[in-house]
């Protein structure tokens, strides 16, 4: 690599340091191959993750993007979803804030249209997969139990012993009991004990931001590796505005700014955008170019079109009995039950999910509750 | 059509003035007759168009830095609120970090404290702060501080904003950021919660 003024080179440039672009950064670091990231956001050290999760127990968020003129989404449909709150720009992308579930797909999520006659088949498949799933497991640290009896099968162990059920848990397994449904342990990119350096999780209850690095983000698990061998370079508040095109309609260069809104070029034989489901699209469709004027990759049309997360309902109730809630901050027990292939031509696929952290905040109690007050008051 | 002039005929002209008297009578009899029906048949609506019109609201003033002063009258006046007592050095360390914060970072929260204490100094006729337990919760109950339920007719009235400001404004903000802290959890006798990391084995069993 080398650096000039306002020019760099790479054989490799990935933009985006999340959960696609740090593991990539290793694996081609390993193999010898220089490559530069360029991440749009800042980096998040460890050290102010006890500020950070101080800040998120406020209803503050803390991975808020520094860029929020260009951070603003709106949603459609009727589920509300805060895409700023379940995204995050810095070394590690929204691996820093993911609460770290890490569920594979089923078998037959990659055949829908041969299965149920919707949707569209995958150009590969589970089995294909499958070993590559066991290497992502090994590489995050996840914690789990193959307990699930819907799961798809799987040729290596959890890494990590699981977690054990909550309190709460025990609650919600008598009910689902009466109901025919069965839970299953919650697999978790998060240390049940110390592994890959990392120490095991301290139960601090703000997972979106874990202040110990229990939780694995590739911030923490891929990208020292990356640097560490010499090969991968990451730079940090560095925001790629387009793609550039040659005679060839090869992709040669990226232009990109840092806090400073100067212009930087740079140059590499392979681009990876590894910039989330939302950033992806915007680059390419910023990329246009007089032989591509709908952007890049985009003959279809289709790019920035149909982007589809996944929502949550949630649903609480209040019960008689104390389930002790908040005393950590991921989710131990879910049912597969209803992901199952049944009737997926008519209804999509949904996980019951029994949350640990649910429920009205101290602070949200007291101030419409009014005993405190009147408890003063009357002293 | 002339050259330079209006386009339109007189007539025209003529019926777009009626027109505009017109609209403007249906549009009090429109409304006039929406709040009618309001009152009669949505008086819940209706009262919550009001409130939301009239209740003190934030204004946009620029955050910064209480007084020393200001600042100790805001946590003489939390404790009353939060648990009618002294607060110890932990406790009122909890309120300070709030409104610190909350000052520092929030348009129009350094003004609202700002007012706060100011009334509570002229009410108490001395720094508020220098007063007794007792005499502080008999002046916060003389003037009803404490109660942050404020009535649609008290929105109405144009006397007494200072104090409705406080009631609706700063009590159920003070309150929620006080319980927001660990004095909180503490209240509802947990040891473990969240920020704060310890035990990974409790949360599986019946203990706070």
């Amino acid at each position: 690599m080398a650096a000039g003024d306002g020019v760099r080179e790479a054989e490799v440039c990935i933009i985006g340091a999340g959960a696609a672009g740090g593991i990539m950064a290793l694996e081609l670091a390993r193999r010898g191959i220089g490559v530069v990231v360029l991440e749009s956001g800042p980096r998040h050290d460890l050290g102010r993750r006890g500020e950070y999760s101080r800040r998120f127990v406020k209803g503050e968020n803390p991975w808020e993007s520094p860029l929020k003129g260009i951070d603003r989404y709106t949603t459609g449909g009727s589920v509300g979803y805060r895409l700023e709150w379940n995204r995050a720009r810095g070394v590690g992308g929204s691996t820093l804030h993911w609460e770290g579930t890490t569920l594979r797909l089923r078998a037959d999520d990659f055949r829908m249209r041969t299965l149920h006659g919707v949707a569209e088949d995958w150009p590969i498949s589970y089995e294909e997969l499958e070993s590559y799933y066991g290497k992502a497991e090994r590489a995050l640290g996840v914690a789990g139990t193959p307990d699930d009896p819907w799961a798809s099968p799987r040729s290596t162990a959890f890494p990590l012993p699981p977690f054990p059920l909550s309190f709460s848990d025990g609650f919600f397994a008598r009910a689902c009991r009466r109901l025919d449904i069965a839970l299953h342990h919650v697999p978790q990119a998060r240390n049940s004990l110390a592994y890959g350096g990392r120490s095991r999780c301290h139960a601090c209850g703000t997972c979106h931001v874990c202040p110990t690095g229990a939780k694995a983000s590739t911030d923490l698990t891929h990208i020292p590796q990356a640097v560490a061998t010499g090969q991968a370079d990451v730079v940090a508040d560095a925001t790629v505005l387009r793609l550039e095109v040659d005679g060839s309609s090869q992709v040669r260069s990226v232009v990109y700014a840092g806090g400073d809104r100067r212009e930087r070029r740079l140059s590499a034989r392979l681009f990876v955008v590894a910039a989330g489901g939302v950033e992806t699209a915007r680059l390419l469709l910023l990329s246009a170019s007089p032989d591509f004027p709908r952007g890049l990759a985009n003959r279809s049309g289709l790019v920035g079109r149909y982007f589809t997360s996944h929502p949550m309902i949630d649903v609480t109730g209040r019960v008689a009995e104390r389930v002790y809630p908040y005393r950590i901050g991921f989710s131990t027990a879910m049912s597969g039950q209803f992901a199952v292939p049944r009737d997926r031509q008519r209804r999509g696929a949904f996980l019951l999910e029994f949350l640990n952290s649910a429920g009205s905040l101290p602070g949200e109690i007291a101030p419409v509750s009014g005993a405190w007050g009147r408890r003063s008051a009357s002293a | 059509m002339r050259a330079g002039g209006r386009s339109r005929p007189a007539v025209i002209v003529y019926s777009l003035i009626v027109t505009r008297r017109r609209i403007l009578q249906l549009l009090i009899g429109a409304t006039g007759s929406a709040l009618v029906l309001l009152l009669f048949w949505r008086p819940q609506r209706l009262a919550h168009l009001v409130s939301r019109r009239f209740k003190p609201r934030l204004d946009a003033t620029a955050p910064g830095v209480l007084s020393e002063r200001e600042m100790q009258t805001i946590v003489a006046f939390t404790a009353v609120l939060v648990e009618g007592r002294e607060l110890n050095t932990h406790e009122a360390g909890y309120v300070v970090e709030h409104v610190t914060d909350k000052a520092g970072k929030t348009p129009g929260y350094l003004s609202l404290y700002q007012k706060t204490a100011a009334l509570l100094d002229r009410l108490a006729g001395a720094p508020f702060s220098s007063l007794s337990l007792e005499q502080r919760i008999g002046l916060m109950k003389r003037h009803r501080l404490t109660d942050s339920d404020v009535r649609i007719r008290e929105c109405l009235r144009p006397w007494g904003r200072e104090t409705l400001a406080v009631r609706a404004l700063a009590v159920p903000d003070l309150i929620g950021g006080y319980y927001l802290s660990p004095a909180g959890w503490a209240a509802v006798g947990y040891e473990a919660f969240p920020s704060r990391c310890g035990d990974l084995t409790r949360y599986t069993s019946a203990k706070a």
